[in-house]
């Protein structure tokens, strides 16, 4: 799909490598993020996502391949033009209110959005007039977030967007994004939190060491990822194991097997069935990567026998 | 809104700025001392003394720098500058008949209504182009003058004592043609020195001097003489000589010389001003502190009439001066009003107006003191048109706030001067000093009194000028501001020469050309006091170009610009002197960082 | 410069004035300091009044240098360490919107620190110039402030924010004192006179005194090419330091 405005996908990046010294921020990245809804970047901390946006922004220079926004080259003037951002560490002017700060930040835009229809938006009129460093944390980061969108964007990139907001101003922040989706406005966000991820956006992208290690509709993730890790030590082999009741996904590390189950209890008691003597039993839930390993391993379980 | 903001701070700022810069002070603009000179100037309504007569409430227009009408209710013409004389009073050019042209005279005198010097000693240098300047009507900062050149004395006797190279002569035989090479070099008329019988210095015989007047009378020009006794006077009136210069003041005047001195028509110049000095009488010093005086005085001016003799001359009794003008002048005696400046106790221009009062506390009316000082000496020396009023005379002209006929202090409060026609600037021009040098080294004495350039430094007093004072230099560490060595003075200054001094110089091997540059820096420290630096030029005339200076306790930077040394030539520069003096005593200075800058 | 640039820069100055206003604890010892100093130098000092027209041009170029180089060097490092500059280059704010505005506030703060200096001299130090020399050394001391601009810019880019602050002051210090803003370099020691001729702040002051007309010889054309050339190699290192810390 292609943005209305400019004709374009918002985002095609071929082979992306960032380098920090020795260190593979971005390790050949290959996406096609098109015009329209919100895409959801979804890792831990070190895993590329705040660099990919700064590839995307051209606040960085890639060290290989290329990334284009909305058709222009990354950081072109044309691509600022109808881009948002609300960067993970950008304080604004500590003396300015978030009035002027938003003001400052519409004149840079040929068609931005009136102060008033921001100050709407973002629900923020009873501290505009505050300057910006007597504001909390939270109050900060929904003037960041309002300077984002002021310029009427065609594509917003917000990076850890609800870090440090407590749940109303999350709550409004939300309803903002979902808001201009409608409008047909690409949002990017990158978040910690599987739930904003599950709760915004139509498509997931999972990064791990500089690479995406899954990319799929949200809808599809949310059929699949959930749910408890079992681990345990058993005479049963993979095939079998897949069979049982609940099984999403069968991983061997080591002596022991991985079992990721949309029902815990179920596939344990199917499992005790046919296995009375497993051993070293231990059941959690599984982080966001295992999710998405068992995710990707599961396809690979279903082409593999 | 942002953009008020910017708006608003930058018309602020425009105002308050364009506010600040439009109220700044600038110099005071001389609208009224400008002026066309082809349009001429009128001074409407003044009383005019003319030289000998009082014209008053009379119209004087002055074109092309010479008086072109005086009358009442004289037409002006549109573009011409008019000043409004009422309440004030017009004098000609004064003429100071007994000066000595050294240094700063012709400007110092000028500022204060002196418009011509008749010298009567100086370095004969400066003739040569003197005739042709003085005849000229230009625009000018310069009083003009008429000198003696060269003073007729014998060899160690006065006149050899300043440091002016000066030819003597001792016999009857040579006067002929002595008086032959003083006209040849320019001088006006001839002086000599006789002074017989005294023990300080040895004198021209009567035989000599009776020879040299015969052979100016018989080269056609006058010939006056220095005395200090009546019968020296005497002598010299009987051997015809046309006038004295100073007057004595040993005894009191007898008949005799009156009779004798009315029989040869001679005059004389009392000298008033420097008889009290030497006298010992203070009064120059009250004079000079009168604010209508002080506020022209250069420091060199002030220092000079705040100085007496050292010590006083005996046989020198003023209120005996006053007495002798008052009965030669009864007697009906030419006395010409002259200050015998620059000696202790005198100075150009004030000491001529000093003068003036002086001859009237003798007893001369106002009207005949101020005859003294115009008319009177431009008659007896046959200066044409000047030291008068009439139509066709220069337009050298005095105009003093007042009349001088109710009080005589009215003499001293000058409103303007005006030379060949043109209004004269007499507000003094501080010198401007700067803090900075940066080429041209002289002397930065880090590790000995070796100059940077080819250059020597020694030590210099006033004993080559017959003075007592001495200098000692050495090289200490640290200098100034932390550099590694200084120069040192012990400089004693004493009593001798009229200027004394004592300190260091420097010269060149050979002459060298600092045109380039504007002004002498140096860092100095030492005995709080009055110090000179004094430029040197090959040639030397008189007192070398000097301007003063204070020194403090503390490391200073005095820059002095070498434009302001009057007379100095810088493409002829050999050498200079940082010195103590002329006050008398003991100084422990130290100087550093010599540059040219 | 179109509609829009305009109109972002008429912004983005106004809001580095009110910045620059809401900041008393800076803007204020700053502006006050040159004319403290100079009354100090040219009236207090014994002996000083002779030198007032003197110091009046070495110190205008103080009173300019001071702003410059702080609201650059330490205002762009602090602004790049806050994330701010960052997210000004990811909007469609053009580069020479933020340099414009940011030169707009330092020239107007400059004015008037400079204005203070020249009441001090007009009215307490004596000064007395024509009044085209008092307009024309203003103009000369404002347009000294753009090489101390570009070098704040540099520092702002090449330091960190604390580096930054620490750096910018010694550079002040050194301009301004081995420079001979305060002190003539004359009294300097001579291989501390060497150190002046590479300066801009001591050729700047050069080129203020001999438009003051200040006493002594000002080499003003020799001064000119070489603030020129110091400006052009600034404005190159600015340059490069921009695009350095941008690429990384």
């Amino acid at each position: 799909m292609l943005d209305e405005k400019t004709n374009q996908p918002a985002i095609i990046a071929t082979d992306l490598v960032k380098t920090f010294g020795r260190t593979r921020a971005l390790d050949g990245v290959d996406l096609e993020i098109s015009a329209g809804g919100i895409t959801a970047l979804l890792g831990s901390n070190g895993a590329g996502k705040t660099t990919l946006i700064n590839c995307a922004l051209g606040l960085t220079a890639q060290s290989k391949g290329d990334i284009r926004v909305l058709g222009q080259k990354s950081g072109h003037a044309l691509a600022r033009q109808s881009t948002g951002a609300m960067l993970q560490n950008s304080d604004l002017p500590d003396l300015l209110t978030a009035r002027e700060n938003i003001e400052l930040m519409a004149s840079y835009y040929p068609d931005p959005r009136a102060l008033d229809e921001v100050l709407g938006l973002c629900e923020m009129r009873e501290f505009c007039d505050v300057q910006y460093k007597k504001l909390s944390g939270g109050q900060k980061r929904r003037v960041q977030f309002a300077l984002a969108i002021v310029g009427r964007p065609r594509l917003i990139f917000l990076d850890e967007p609800t870090t440090g907001l407590d749940s109303d101003a999350r709550r409004i922040l939300w309803k903002t994004v979902r808001t201009l989706a409608e409008q047909n406005v690409t949002i990017i966000l990158t978040t910690h939190y599987l739930e904003e991820a599950d709760a915004l956006a139509d498509r997931i992208i999972v990064m791990n060491e500089g690479r995406i290690i899954a990319d799929a509709p949200t809808t599809e993730i949310r059929d699949t990822v959930g749910g408890a890790l079992i681990r345990c030590v058993t005479r049963i082999n993979a095939r079998q194991l897949a069979t049982l009741s609940a099984v999403r996904s069968v991983n061997f590390a080591g002596r022991f097997v991985e079992i990721l189950s949309a029902d815990a209890v179920a596939s344990l008691r199917a499992l005790l069935e046919i296995d009375p003597e497993l051993s070293d039993l231990t059941i959690e839930r599984p982080s966001l990567e295992e999710a998405f390993l068992g995710l990707t391993n599961r396809t690979n379980g279903k082409t593999d026998p | 809104m942002l953009k008020r903001v910017l708006f608003t701070a930058i018309s602020v700022v425009i105002v308050a700025v364009g506010t600040v810069m439009l109220s700044l002070p600038t110099p005071v603009s001389s609208n009224e001392t400008t002026f066309d000179p082809s349009a001429g100037l009128m001074v409407r309504n003044i009383d005019v003394f003319n030289g000998t007569t009082w014209l008053d409430d009379h119209d004087v227009m002055v074109r092309e720098g010479r008086i072109a009408d005086i009358g009442i209710d004289l037409p002006a013409s549109d573009d011409m500058q008019v000043i409004d004389g009422q309440g004030q009073t017009l004098l000609p050019g004064l003429i100071d008949a007994h000066t000595h042209v050294f240094g700063q005279a012709l400007t110092d005198s000028l500022r204060f209504g002196v418009t011509t010097n008749l010298d009567m000693f100086t370095a004969p240098g400066l003739l040569e182009s003197n005739a042709a300047l003085r005849d000229s009507l230009d625009q000018t900062t310069l009083s003009d003058f008429y000198s003696a050149g060269n003073m007729a004395t014998i060899e160690g006797g006065h006149g050899t004592q300043f440091g002016v190279p000066i030819e003597t002569l001792s016999t009857p035989e040579e006067a002929s043609g002595w008086v032959s090479r003083r006209i040849e070099e320019g001088s006006d008329y001839i002086k000599l020195a006789y002074i017989p019988g005294q023990n300080r210095l040895p004198s021209l015989d009567r035989e000599t001097a009776a020879a040299i007047i015969r052979e100016g009378h018989a080269q056609g020009v006058m010939v006056v003489a220095h005395i200090s006794t009546m019968q020296a006077a005497q002598d010299m009136v009987d051997d015809g000589v046309d006038g004295l210069v100073h007057l004595f003041a040993d005894v009191a005047v007898s008949e005799d010389f009156i009779s004798s001195a009315r029989v040869n028509e001679i005059f004389i110049i009392p000298t008033l001003t420097v008889i009290a000095s030497v006298a010992n009488t203070q009064s120059s010093a009250q004079f000079a502190s009168d604010p209508s005086i002080e506020t022209f005085l250069t420091p060199t001016q002030a220092q000079s009439l705040n100085n007496n003799f050292p010590g006083g001359i005996p046989g020198f009794d003023f209120d005996l001066a006053k007495e002798n003008v008052r009965r030669l002048h009864e007697a009906g005696i030419v006395i010409l009003a002259g200050s015998d400046a620059p000696n202790p106790g005198t100075t150009y221009g004030a000491s001529l107006l000093h003068e003036i009062e002086l001859l009237v506390q003798s007893g001369l009316t106002i009207t005949d003191a101020l005859h003294a000082a115009t008319r009177a000496s431009a008659e007896t020396f046959d200066l044409v048109g000047r030291g008068r009023i009439e139509i066709g005379a220069r337009a050298d002209l005095v105009i003093i706030n007042g009349d001088p006929r109710i009080g005589t202090a009215g003499i001293r409060d000058i409103n303007t001067v005006i030379k060949n026609g043109y209004i004269v600037e007499r507000a003094l021009t501080t010198p401007r000093t700067a803090p900075r040098l940066e080429d041209a080294g002289l002397g930065d004495f880090e590790t000995g009194l070796d100059g940077e350039t080819p250059v020597s430094w020694t030590s210099t007093d006033d004993s080559m000028m017959g003075g007592a004072s001495t200098a000692a230099i050495s090289h200490i560490q640290p200098g100034a501001n932390g550099s590694a060595g200084a120069a040192s003075i012990d400089a004693s200054v004493q009593p001798g020469f009229f200027a004394p001094w004592a300190g260091i110089s420097m010269g060149l091997e050979q002459t060298g050309s600092i045109a380039e540059y504007d002004s002498i820096v140096f860092q100095v420290r030492g005995t709080p006091g009055e110090y000179s630096v004094m430029m040197f030029n090959s040639t030397l005339a008189g007192t070398p170009p000097n301007q003063r200076f204070e020194v403090t306790n503390s490391w200073q930077i005095v820059s002095m610009e070498i434009a302001d040394f009057v007379d100095f030539n810088p493409e002829d520069f050999v050498g200079l002197a940082i010195v103590a003096g002329p006050q008398s005593g003991e100084f422990v200075y130290e100087v550093d960082n010599v540059r040219l800058q | 410069m179109s509609y829009s640039i305009w109109n972002a820069f008429q912004k983005e100055a106004g809001a580095e004035l009110l910045k620059l206003l809401r900041a008393p604890e800076f803007f204020i010892p700053t502006l006050v300091m040159p004319s403290g100093f100079y009354a100090l130098f040219a009236i207090a000092l014994p002996g000083s009044h002779q030198n007032a027209e003197y110091m009046l041009a070495t110190f205008g170029v103080f009173a300019v240098m001071g702003p410059s180089l702080f609201g650059f060097g330490v205002g762009v490092a602090n602004e790049r360490a806050r994330g701010w500059l960052d997210l000004k280059r990811a909007s469609p704010a053009p580069g020479i919107v933020y340099i414009a505005s940011k030169l707009t506030a330092t020239l107007l703060f400059a004015s008037v620190s400079l204005g203070l200096v020249y009441v001090i001299a007009g009215f307490g130090a004596g000064v007395v110039m024509e009044r085209e020399v008092w307009v024309s050394l203003f103009g000369v001391q404002l347009l000294a402030s753009l090489p101390f601009v570009l070098l704040g810019l540099t520092l702002g880019f090449s330091f960190e924010s604390n580096a930054a602050v620490a750096v910018t002051n010694l550079v002040f210090m050194v301009m301004s004192a081995l420079g001979g803003l305060w002190i003539p370099v004359v009294i300097f020691p001579p291989a501390l006179q060497s150190i002046a001729q590479f300066l801009p702040s001591y050729h700047l002051a050069e080129i203020a005194l001999f438009v003051g007309q200040a006493p002594g010889t000002h080499h003003v054309m020799q001064s000119l090419v070489v603030v020129l050339a110091m400006t052009g190699g600034l404005a190159a290192l600015a340059l490069f330091s921009w695009a350095r810390q941008r690429s990384s």
